[in-house]
């Protein structure tokens, strides 16, 4: 009998397994997919919601993917219970399917804050397609939305409905926005710049309950203010989806606990993803529940359910935001205070601070407008040092008390490239077309646009050839 | 056969005509903020040299990207950027470790694509410190750069009275 | 519209205002911009009779239609304000990154007006202008001004022009210097950016240059480089040894000034010293790290060099830079004959220490080498003693360069005298024949008695003794285009009118003069046409550049100048060189002047007929 391969869950973990899998095992095994939902990139749903893009363009999988690699898909169910020891997984239409080796790659779910009228028609979360929908629906020019929670989710939807030109509100328990990205100084200016925008942030504030009120909603603080929407966000931040392993066996700490080939205390049962607590690139094993690791995690476990042996060498905690034009990228350890440059203009706002442990980079945040940060190499070279973790030597003391913002010359002279070059994270090259091959064949005049072509044509008329 | 630059940093004179060849490809303009390819000016150490994307082999733009937006031309092994699916989450903007991914301020996500194959920075170089092959020298040149620039700066620092 | 940004910037430092301006697109088409179209906007605007200190004064940034384009070379912005140094309209002209960067802000000019009350300097990020506190950066070097900047900023892309030490202290031959080793360097403009205590002007832009006709723009500029790589000066000689090849050429051509022109060849049995020793070859083998370019510049003159153990060792300052291990630009040709060759010092270690501080200080080396020398004179004619410059002060003293490099910069002791120019400082001792200079300003490397159209030269640049504004030693010595005899003053009147009014366009363009070695005017003639998408011929553009000369020339006749003031040092006229292959030369200025003016269309005065005036579109300029 063929081998069969379970996956659980469509998102990026599991899809990327799957894309894994099929590369190191072309044919002779099944894969069957078991998920509640189509497979579809969550982190889209922003981008569809301020209408850049149609909601066609959030799904990641359909039946030419199930196709393309040999999928048995189980949409619409979901995975209810686990019996490692007979190597079976029972999903809520009912059938049992045997595995030889299966990935749990369930995700996360946004947690639901202790709070009154969350099911108030208006009040939403952004997590799934469904709620992308309900916010379109609820969303538009001059519409009252007011967060509760202002973290990573809280900010990507926040700057879509600015997009959309709603009326915005910020509610936040802790005392800054963006507690889990930003220290306490950046916060404050990303405030400032939402401030300029017309953005109400408060902090250190409490949503007590939600209530409607002449046909609209409103929040009541617990101080008892009461701030009028249109439409509520809850942003209150995300839990692992790892209920239905409890029990089972399977060791579950915050997360799934994973090894460094993603396998959890049963070597033939794999997690992935946000619903897994894998190695970190920084030492221990923490939940990172970010798309970076999720395909890291899908690529490295598909890899060793396809018989490799990939070690994977630890997952770096990393989120890069827009808020309303202002960039934000954050890596590591950012919030580390004892070693650090730091480094602030205010006025634009730039800001930037590099976190050490011993002479090694372990964190970071660059902030700034687009224009400013986004097309500089600085923000991959901080990912870079922190990546390879290389020893800085004279090179720390040169950031911290030369030139802090000279990260170009510490990256090239410690050759944090070269050691990259060497690596890849599979053992097979990422960059084979077949993986990632242009949608149409590769059009070569317009490919290269307008400007190359009358750049090119000056140079053969001068010299004849090029 | 792959198209691939080759860097010599020892012939770069620091003069930016790969910048602004690579501007006027982008934009149409002469506009080095907007160039792909970022000349390193090291004074203190003597050093210069163009950096751009190495083409990795582990591409961890095109992995990290959530809508499959950056796909591999057959032709030249350049990861490409195809902008009518990207969405701008500047994810390849973080997740590449080389500081070569970027963001347009129209927030589009953007790299170096090889000029499908005719790059103008080679074209544009005076020195012949850029230039084409099929494969890339971006170990070799970036070991020997990271020894040059080491060394004078070790010599700067035990100079320091 | 291409080439021009179409766009001025105006700061008025008294009141902190800051406003965009659209150009004058009729003066832009005449004057066509840098040098010619930052002299319009000023001769409109400032009195030509102010104080140089006063806040009357202002100082104009100027980019032309090719700065921040592909063009080779095309890095330059010029400078211009009334001088400090001697009174004259200085058109200053700087390299390396900082031109193109104000261009791609979205700037064809910047004109700084007033004076700040504390000391400030600018930021400029495209459409945001914001004028900031600088009350720390005063009294800081060039290095660290820009390495503070640049990090209170947060730009790692942003290129700073500023003034050092010598600026704040008002030494009347500051230079303004932009990307740490790059200089608008003559006539004292970083002393007017001191006295309206604008310490920097930080750029970044990210607008970029349109252009009008691109494929033909494109085609236009492939050409052009391709004629500077065939040329063996801009194709060879720069790129191989840059400027400081020049050492041994003039020295053998016996044309190098010694020991304040005392002597036109260095040479062991005739001046004690060794031009060997600071030689572009010595340079070359000993110092030189590597070749570096200014933006778009494909010729590569620069040199980075590092001073040996032993210079650091035997020549210690008290505020040393603290870059000082590294390597630094430089020095140029002009830096190694002032510092070197006219003071005498054959000491490379010494002429590389001190050209790096003039650098970091905000300094011209060729005013403070030539002031120097002639304070060195003067001190071995006994017309001044230990007692003023309180330490011996001969020729060939490496240390008193270098220590003095530093007390001129910091206006201390002697240096204090020394920071007011040599005509001053000879006219205080009453020896005011020792000053080597026109005009008030000091005269640059080449020896006008060795070189006759080199001395008309000086005689009629409009900012006093400089080379670059008819630079015959290009056809006199260096046979380019074709060789004509130095020793001969026939045909040099038309050599220079020419010269001069070419170099004004190139100028005036925003391409390094550097390109005449290897391109003529004609071949730059279709970059301007198809960048701008006006259409010049090359009458028009040679005439843009006689309109814009003319134009200096009539300020500077405002300003109290005549024709007499048109001449060289009694030294240059009437005393022979006395050895070397130049031996018995004087030059020979009254063989030329006349017929210089004659083609210029100037009266026997040296005063533009009404006639040239209007024939040159010039009527208007001064009501």
């Amino acid at each position: 009998m063929a081998k069969r391969h379970v996956i659980v869950g469509a998102g990026p973990a599991g899809m990327h397994a799957i894309e894994t899998i099929r590369r190191f095992e072309p044919e002779g095994s099944e894969i069957h997919l078991v998920c509640d939902e189509p497979p579809y990139a969550r982190m889209v749903l922003p981008y569809y919601i301020c209408g850049d893009v149609p909601e066609s363009h959030v799904y990641t999988g359909g039946d030419d993917v199930f196709q393309k690699f040999g999928v048995t898909p189980h949409i619409g169910v979901r995975a209810e219970r686990i019996d490692p020891d007979g190597k079976t997984v029972t999903l809520s239409d009912g059938t049992t399917l045997h595995f030889d080796t299966l990935l749990i790659a369930t995700g996360s779910s946004p947690v639901r804050p202790p709070i009154e009228g969350l099911d108030l028609p208006g009040v939403t979360n952004l997590w799934t397609i469904e709620d992308a929908r309900r916010l379109i629906e609820h969303t538009g020019q001059g519409k009252r939305v007011v967060f509760i929670g202002a973290g990573f989710v809280g900010m990507i939807v926040l700057n879509a409905l600015y997009k959309r030109g709603c009326s915005l509100t910020v509610i936040e328990m802790m005392d800054q926005i963006l507690p889990r990205m930003l220290d306490a100084e950046a916060a404050r200016l990303a405030t400032d710049w939402l401030a300029k925008r017309g953005v109400d942030v408060r902090c250190g504030t409490q949503a007590a309950r939600i209530l409607q009120h002449d046909g609209a909603l409103a929040v009541e603080l617990t101080a008892g203010d009461r701030i009028p929407a249109d439409c509520v966000v809850i942003a209150a931040g995300v839990r692992p989806n790892v209920a239905f392993v409890r029990g089972s066996g399977v060791e579950v700490d915050e997360g799934i606990v994973v090894n460094e080939r993603l396998q959890t205390n049963y070597p033939f049962i794999y997690a992935a993803g946000d619903c897994a607590q894998g190695p970190s690139v920084l030492g221990g094993k923490e939940v990172h529940a970010i798309q970076p690791t999720a395909i890291d995690h899908g690529r490295v476990a598909g890899a060793n359910m396809a018989g490799q042996d990939v070690r994977y060498d630890g997952s770096l905690s990393m989120n890069v935001l827009d808020v309303c034009g202002l960039q934000i990228a954050s890596f590591g350890r950012w919030d580390g205070e004892d070693d650090i440059v730091r480094l602030a203009n205010p006025a634009r706002p730039l800001y930037r601070k590099y976190v050490f442990d011993g002479d090694r980079m372990v964190g970071g945040i660059l902030m700034g407008p687009t224009g400013d940060i986004m097309n500089l190499t600085d923000i991959g070279m901080v990912k870079g040092l922190v990546q390879t973790g290389i020893a800085m030597g004279e090179w720390k003391t040169y950031l911290k008390e030369t030139h802090p913002l000279d990260l170009r010359r510490p990256y090239v002279a410690l050759g944090v490239a070269t050691r990259l070059l060497k690596r890849t994270l599979l053992p097979l090259p990422s960059d084979d077309p077949r993986v990632r091959p242009l949608p149409a064949e590769p059009d070569v005049e317009t490919d290269k646009g307008p400007h190359h072509k009358v750049f090119v044509e000056a140079y053969r008329k001068v010299f004849g050839h090029s | 056969m792959a198209t691939a630059l080759r860097i010599d940093p020892d012939k770069c004179t620091g003069c930016m005509q790969c910048e602004l060849a690579c501007s006027w490809v982008q934009t149409g303009r002469f506009n080095p903020a907007a160039s792909l390819i970022k000349v390193h000016i090291f004074d203190e150490q003597a050093a210069y040299t163009p950096y751009t994307c190495f083409q990795c082999n582990e591409a961890w733009c095109m992995t990290v990207c959530p809508v499959n937006a950056i796909a591999i031309n057959p032709v030249t092994g350049a990861k490409v950027v195809l902008e009518q699916v990207c969405v701008g989450c500047a994810l390849c903007v973080i997740a590449c470790p080389f500081g070569t991914a970027f963001l347009r301020p129209d927030h589009k996500a953007t790299k170096c694509d090889l000029c499908g194959g005719e790059p103008a920075c080679a074209l544009a170089c005076p020195t012949e410190c850029i230039t084409v092959g099929e494969t890339s020298n971006g170990e070799e040149w970036t070991g020997r750069l990271a020894e040059q620039v080491s060394a004078r700066f070790r010599e700067m620092l035990e100079g320091v009275a | 519209m291409g080439g021009w940004a179409g766009r001025l910037l105006r700061v008025n430092l008294s009141d902190g205002s800051c406003t965009v301006e659209p150009l004058r697109m009729d003066w832009a088409r005449a004057f066509i911009g840098g040098r010619g179209l930052g002299a319009r906007y000023f001769c409109a605007e400032v009195d030509p009779t102010i104080d140089p200190f006063s806040p009357h004064n202002k100082l104009i940034f100027a980019t032309g239609p090719l700065t921040g384009t592909s063009a080779s070379c095309g890095a330059r912005y010029m400078v211009i304000t009334k001088a400090p140094l001697n009174g004259t309209i200085t058109t200053s002209n700087s390299g390396g990154h900082w031109g193109p960067a104000l261009k791609f802000a979205g700037y064809d000019l910047l004109i700084i007006e007033g004076q700040a009350q504390r000391p400030v300097y600018l930021l400029i990020v495209d459409d945001q202008v914001q004028v900031r506190s600088a009350e720390h950066l005063w009294g800081k070097g060039v290095w660290e001004t820009e390495e503070r900047i640049r990090e209170e900023v947060g730009l790692p892309g942003v290129r700073i022009a500023s003034i050092g030490q010598a600026g704040e202290n008002l030494v009347r031959f500051a230079a303004i210097m932009n990307d740490l080793h790059r200089a608008a360097g003559r006539n004292g403009v970083g002393a007017v950016m001191g006295a309206k205590r604008l310490k920097a002007i930080a750029v970044w832009g990210t607008r970029g240059v349109p252009i009008a006709r691109p494929a033909e723009f494109l085609a236009a500029q492939w050409r052009f480089r391709q004629k500077l790589r065939a040329s063996p000066v801009t194709g060879e000689g720069l790129p191989g040894f840059g400027t400081a090849v020049l050492v041994h050429v003039i020295n053998e051509s016996g044309a190098l000034p010694v020991k304040n022109w005392q002597f036109a060849h260095m040479a062991p049995d005739e001046t004690g010293s060794d031009a060997e020793r600071i030689s572009g070859e010595t340079l070359k083998a000993r110092y030189t790290l590597r070749n570096k370019a200014c933006f778009a510049c494909t010729i590569a003159c620069g040199r980075v060099t590092r001073v040996s153990e032993d210079g650091r060792v035997r020549h210690a300052v008290l505020t040393s830079p603290r870059n000082w291990r590294a390597a630094e630009e430089g020095p140029e040709y002009e830096n190694i004959w002032a510092l070197g060759a006219d003071t005498n010092v054959d000491d490379m270690d010494a002429v590389l220490k001190a050209s790096f501080l003039c650098n970091d200080y905000g300094m011209d080396p060729i005013s403070f080498g030539a002031t120097l020398a002639a304070a060195m004179e003067l001190y071995e004619r006994g017309y001044l003693d230990d007692s003023v410059t309180g330490r011996p002060l001969c020729f060939g003293d490496a240390d008193a360069l270098v220590a003095f490099t530093e007390a001129t910069a910091l206006r201390r002791g002697f240096g204090d005298q020394l920071a007011e120019g040599a005509k001053r400082l000879c006219e205080r001792y009453g020896h005011p024949e020792l000053f080597m200079g026109s005009k008030g300003m000091e005269f640059p490397a080449y020896d006008a008695r060795a070189i006759q159209g080199m001395g008309l030269g000086y005689a009629t640049s409009n900012r006093g003794g400089c080379h670059l504004k008819g630079y015959s030693v290009k056809a006199e010595i260096l046979g380019v285009p074709e060789k004509l005899n130095p020793r001969t003053t026939a045909g040099k009147a038309a050599l220079q009118k020419k010269l001069q009014d070419a170099t004004s366009s190139i100028d005036a363009s925003g391409i390094c003069l550097f390109v005449s070695f290897g391109a003529e005017l004609e071949d730059l003639v279709p970059m301007l046409a198809a960048a701008t998408g006006v259409d010049y011929t090359l009458e028009e553009v040679i005439r843009a550049g006689e309109r814009i000369f003319n134009l200096e020339r009539l300020w500077l006749l405002r300003a109290g100048f005549t024709g007499a003031d048109d001449t060289l040092p009694d030294r240059l006229l009437r005393a022979p060189i006395p050895a070397g292959p130049s031996r018995g030369q004087v030059n020979r200025l009254h063989e030329m002047l006349p017929e210089y003016y004659r083609l210029r269309g100037w009266d026997e005065t040296g005063t533009p007929t009404s006639a040239k005036v209007s024939e040159l579109n010039l009527e208007e300029v001064f009501g």
